[in-house]
């Protein structure tokens, strides 16, 4: 049986990449590393809830 | 809904909250870009570059003092009668045409009076806290001008100029090839200076200090940076938080350091030197040496004048010394080779060794024993006192003193051929070597006495 990531797994790993791919891009001097995080931290809630709601909805599904 | 999660979730809320806060904070600050600049150590985004240049008539004689923020400062010597200049935009905008829009409002400020003349930009009067804003100005004054320069925010590097007047910060500073005298003052960056003719002055915070080739008295302030300085006339160093290292000093040598390493090399006259919590080392010192370190060690080696060396919580260590040594050790040792004019030494807490003098000696050691070795036949006054430590004396041919040996509690052995005992007790021996002469008193506390000839020493090793 295939083993499914937790979503909060998931959202913990992509959100330490996406931040140091923009702090890397931030020392870079291409971005404004506080106006990219505010203007994007969002998306992990989105992400995570998606995550959930998938699971969920898979779950129902193979019952 | 798991703990897991719910910590999870908390977490990533508090980093969003912190987020929105920041960016709030930093909105009411009306930081904008400069304020980005100051804090980060760079503007963002894509920049252009554009370049302007002028001209302005320099009275002769003139001094020539260039203001700027936020961009480097270049002056170097050009044509005699004028000053030319370059201005060198970066605008911080998305497209192109808006940074040339932008960098056409920017202009060099020069103007010149009887015995002045004024770089500068415009840059104060445009409202850019919103665009970043670098302004390089290149300035090309006539030989032998006097400059005055005054820069926040970006490099500054001066040469082929008469004398130089410097002050910048979060950058380097530069001067190079100045006839007179130069004095520059940093903050977070670094100051170089080399082939300075006159008195030279820097003052550093949070930053590097080198200088060389220095002909007038050089004088150095520098707070948490390491400081090198090579061929200098007289010089005189405040350091902390940093390490210094001087070399080929034509001059007396200064040196206050606070946790400060001191590395001196060549020192033409006298040296001065107390730091603490590092070390300290010197070679070859025409002149006497003062020599201090609290919480650290002193060295010093080919010394031709007198030393006087302070330590605690670690040794002092001397080798050829041509004048007469004082030291004070707390905590620590004292190893001597090749003290030529004689020695007092107070020690506690380590042994203390001397190897090769000559002169009158005077050893006080409390908490630790003596080691003598003398250089030719002890013909000086010699006096050794050790508490809770053995003393040992080996004594060359044709050696001539009166000797006064004591240990309680204790043991003293002599093993001298040429002694002729006048008092001799297994705590206490007293006699005449050689036919007598200056006195040799050695007093151990808590500890033996052992006085052997070097030829017995020597045959024993053999």
């Amino acid at each position: 049986m295939p083993v499914v990531p937790r979503p909060e797994n998931v959202v913990i790993g992509s959100a330490l990449v996406a931040l140091g791919v923009l702090w890397t891009l931030a020392n870079l001097g291409r971005i404004d590393l506080l106006a990219t995080l505010r203007t994007w931290w969002p998306t992990t809630l989105v992400l995570w809830g998606t995550l959930e709601l998938y699971n969920t909805l898979s779950r129902r599904g193979t019952r | 809904m798991r703990a897991r999660k719910v910590v999870v979730l908390l977490l990533l809320l508090a980093f969003g909250g912190f987020l929105e806060v920041a960016w709030t904070v930093r909105g009411e600050l009306h930081l904008g870009a400069t304020g980005c600049r100051i804090l980060g150590g760079r503007f963002y985004g894509p920049s252009y570059a554009f370049e302007t240049e002028g001209r302005v008539a320099s009275p002769e004689g003139a001094l020539v003092e260039v203001t700027n923020a936020f961009g480097a400062v270049e002056v170097w010597a050009g044509a005699p009668g004028e000053v030319r200049t370059r201005l060198r935009t970066v605008v911080f905008l998305p497209t192109e045409d808006a940074a040339r829009s932008f960098s056409r409002r920017v202009r060099t400020v020069a103007a010149a009076d009887a015995d002045t003349v004024r770089v500068s930009t415009n840059r104060k009067e445009l409202d850019e806290r919103d665009v970043g804003l670098e302004t390089h100005l290149s300035v090309a004054v006539p030989p032998g001008t006097v400059v005055r320069v005054r820069n926040e925010h970006g490099r500054v590097d001066v040469r082929d100029v008469a004398s130089a007047d410097l002050e910048s910060s979060y950058d380097s500073v530069t001067v190079d090839r100045v006839a007179g005298d130069a004095r520059a003052s940093n903050r977070h960056g670094s100051i170089a200076a080399s082939s300075v003719g006159g008195a030279l002055s820097l003052s550093n915070r949070h930053g590097d200090v080198e200088a060389k080739d220095v002909g007038g008295r050089t004088a150095l302030e520098v707070s948490h940076g390491d400081v090198a300085v090579s061929r200098s006339a007289a010089l005189s160093v405040q350091v902390s938080y940093g390490d210094l290292v001087a070399e080929e000093v034509r001059g007396d040598l200064e040196v206050e350091g606070r946790h400060a390493a001191v590395r001196a090399a060549d020192v033409a006259g006298r040296a001065r030197i107390a730091t603490d919590y590092r070390d300290v080392q010197v070679t070859r010192v025409s002149g006497d040496a003062e020599l201090a370190a609290q919480h650290g060690e002193v060295a010093a080696s080919e010394i031709q004048g007198a030393v006087t060396a302070r330590a605690s919580f670690n040794d002092v260590v001397l080798s050829s010394i041509g004048g007469p040594v004082d030291v004070k050790v707390e905590h620590g040792g004292v190893r001597g080779r090749n003290l030529r004019r004689g020695a007092r030494v107070e020690a506690a807490g380590d042994d203390v060794v001397l190897e090769g003098f000559q002169g009158a000696v005077v050893v006080e050691n409390r908490r630790g024993g003596a080691e003598l070795v003398p250089e030719a036949p002890l013909t000086d006054p010699l006096q050794v006192s050790c508490v809770h430590g053995a003393i040992r004396l080996e004594v060359p041919g044709g050696s001539r003193f009166d000797l006064v040996a004591s240990a309680r509690p204790g043991e003293v052995r002599v093993d001298l051929p040429e002694l002729s005992i006048t008092e001799s007790s297994p705590d206490r021996v007293s006699g005449r070597v050689g036919g007598g002469g200056p006195r040799v008193i050695l007093a151990a506390d808590h500890g033996d006495v052992s006085v052997e000839s070097h030829d017995s020493m020597a045959s024993r090793e053999r």
